[in-house]
């Protein structure tokens, strides 16, 4: 049995650029009838580079943005049947940004509260031993509950943003680029992180990315954009040993391999 | 012999901020050859763009650096006073920054722009001028170049701007470029592009290049020798191929395991990481920059096969054994008895 956890079929999005006063508008098709399906427990990566349309379609999924055409289910059902409660129960993002991310003047007690307060959790009185307990999940020490965004540094920031995704535990996570904002010894211990938490928690992962080792590293299937249309989609081995498509191909070329003696060969 | 384009030596920056004395920058001295790629690798906050700042002397007004002695080719940057300063960039040396659109005049076309710099620094103007932009913009790719002379920066894609801003570089010839992390802001497919023209044009023009980044995997593909910064010091300077064949310093270490390489490490397994966080370097800061900062595998490693030959007159400072461009520095004693038992350190 395989549970289909995000099913999208020809999802559209047009963009109706301004020409200038008197002109007509000009439609940009931003995401062009992508068709997408993730299971539970699989890493769905989306490559592409900047202005293919992948945060856009994330954006879709996360239902911040009504599809111009197509349909997404979550868990089987069509988007726009579920209430926006119940959908911040299914899915959560964690975006590039931790600095813009959280509320400079929330304490993170409450921005990792927040969602519960916001969902009408009914019993208040576990509130603070489930914050605890989600920052011990993701390994932020409980003496940070009543510090600001701005004592913490880019990688516990992003440990907060990803304990806010979790407290209502989600079944779906959209990560948007979770790590390109960091160094990489946090971006290492970032990604350990997530990898830990989707063995835990039986997380579905859809991680938006252009780093392709990062890809390779915590994907198990990759879907490549390019110009808003879907081009490749296939499993990371298979897609990282045998590209199809010719943009797929120019990505991979360009992967900057950490070692002077295989990158000096291609030169 | 080949030689050097510049020298620095013991470099040190300080800023004052609330709360006392910033050390940002640890007397650190460098050196770059005529023709050669000297990569400053670091985290963010290590200090790394501070001291290309330094060298070009656009540090912000409230840094106080300290230096014993800088030369740029045959001259004695040393004590320039700022308009002699401002002859010397743009000119015999040159700079490359992350974002070419917050370097770029928004309000002036490319063909203007570059023409500036032709009549403020070698009082070409005219016809001759323009041939010679039209020549440089075409050497790094952009063809026809005439067509984009009369457009304006925003008229031009991340990678254009950037080959525009190379291009403007070029323009007099100088003896240094210093990019700081010229390719970060780009596409992946774009960003190997522009470094295999800055490689290329770097062996054409035979200029020193600095080049900063995060990014080992553009280290990887572009230095010669590369310089590690970890909290204001210089670790390790070495070759390329020292660096990443025999890294010596823990944190060298640290940063290799940390990236994932494609086909290195399986999916699913946990990547290396640094634990902890850097220190904060304000005031009398004196303790190890490295502690809180081991990996669980640093200990296994104490017992590889590299052997420490003592520098005279530098505190912890070593010469890899069997290399002479290889250099590792350690903070403090108790780094250094981690990583080293007493039979690997030589003295000189």
């Amino acid at each position: 049995m395989t549970d289909l956890m995000v099913e999208a079929t020809g999802v559209i999005k047009d963009y109706k650029i301004s020409q200038g006063l008197f002109r007509g508008k000009e439609i940009l098709r931003a995401v062009d009838k992508v068709s997408l399906s993730v299971s539970r427990g699989e890493t769905l990566a989306i490559v592409g580079e900047s202005g293919c349309g992948k945060t856009t379609l994330a954006k879709i999924m996360l239902g911040l943005l009504e599809p111009d055409g197509g349909v997404v289910k979550l868990c089987g059902k069509p988007l726009n049947e579920i209430s926006r409660l119940e959908l911040a129960k299914l899915v959560q993002p964690i975006f590039q940004d931790p600095y813009s991310s959280l509320n400079p003047r929330k304490t993170i007690g409450s921005i990792i509260t927040l969602p519960l307060k916001v969902q009408g959790d009914l019993s208040p009185e576990t509130w603070k031993q489930r914050v605890l307990t989600t920052m011990d999940l993701v390994g932020l020490p409980s003496r940070m509950l009543e510090q600001f965004p701005n004592q913490l540094s880019g990688g516990q920031r992003q440990r907060v943003a990803i304990a806010r995704a979790l407290i209502n535990r989600p079944k779906i996570v959209i990560c948007d680029e979770p790590t390109s904002a960091l160094d990489v010894s946090v971006q290492s211990q970032i990604l350990n992180l997530l990898n830990e938490l989707r063995k835990e928690l039986e997380l579905t992962y859809v991680l938006i990315s252009h780093n392709l080792a990062v890809v390779e590293h915590m994907a198990t299937r990759v879907a490549v954009m390019y110009f808003g249309k879907k081009v490749e989609e296939a499993e990371t081995e298979q897609l990282f040993k045998n590209p199809k498509h010719d943009y797929t191909k120019t990505l991979l070329d360009s992967i900057l391999v950490p070692d002077p003696r295989s990158a000096r060969k291609n030169n | 012999m080949s030689e050097n384009v510049l020298d620095v030596k013991n470099l040190s920056i300080e800023i004052p901020v609330a709360g006392g004395m910033l050390r940002a920058v640890d007397s650190i001295s460098l050196h770059v050859e005529k023709g050669e790629t000297l990569c400053i690798v670091g985290e963010s906050g290590c200090g790394k763009s501070l001291t290309s700042l330094a060298i070009m002397d656009l540090l912000p007004k409230k840094a106080i650096r300290k230096v014993e002695e800088m030369t740029l080719g045959e001259m004695n940057i040393l004590n320039f006073s700022e308009k002699q300063m401002s002859d010397v960039r743009g000119n015999k040396m040159g700079m490359i920054f992350q974002e070419p659109m917050s370097s770029l005049n928004p309000s002036f076309t490319v063909e203007n722009q570059m023409l500036e710099t032709l009549s403020r620094h070698r009082a070409i103007v005219g016809a001759e001028a323009k041939a010679l932009v039209i020549q440089m913009l075409e050497k790094v790719g952009i063809i026809p170049a005439v067509k984009r002379l009369r457009q304006y920066p925003h008229q031009l894609s991340g990678g254009l701007r950037q080959r525009v801003m190379i291009a403007m570089t070029l323009l007099c010839e100088p003896q240094l470029i210093i990019a700081d992390e010229p390719t970060t802001a780009l596409d992946v497919t774009i960003q190997a592009q522009i470094l295999k023209l800055m490689k290329n044009l770097q062996n054409d023009f035979d200029v020193g290049l600095i080049f900063i980044t995060h990014d080992l995997g553009v280290v990887a593909n572009i230095a010669d020798r590369v310089a590690v910064m970890y909290a204001g010091q210089i670790v390790e300077e070495g070759s390329v191929f020292e660096i990443f064949d025999n890294p010596s310093h823990p944190y060298t270490r640290g940063l290799l395991s940390c990236i994932p390489v494609p086909g290195k490490i399986k999916r699913g397994e946990p990547l290396g990481s640094i634990p902890g966080m850097v220190p904060s370097l304000v005031g009398d800061f004196s303790g190890c920059r490295f502690s809180g900062r081991w990996s669980g595998d640093d200990e296994q490693k104490k017992n590889s096969n590299i052997n420490l030959v003592a520098i005279d007159n530098e505190e912890n400072a070593f010469k890899v054994q069997g290399s002479e461009s290889h250099f590792v520095r350690f903070c403090c004693n108790e780094c250094l008895e981690k990583s080293y038992n007493s039979k690997q350190r030589k003295a000189s």
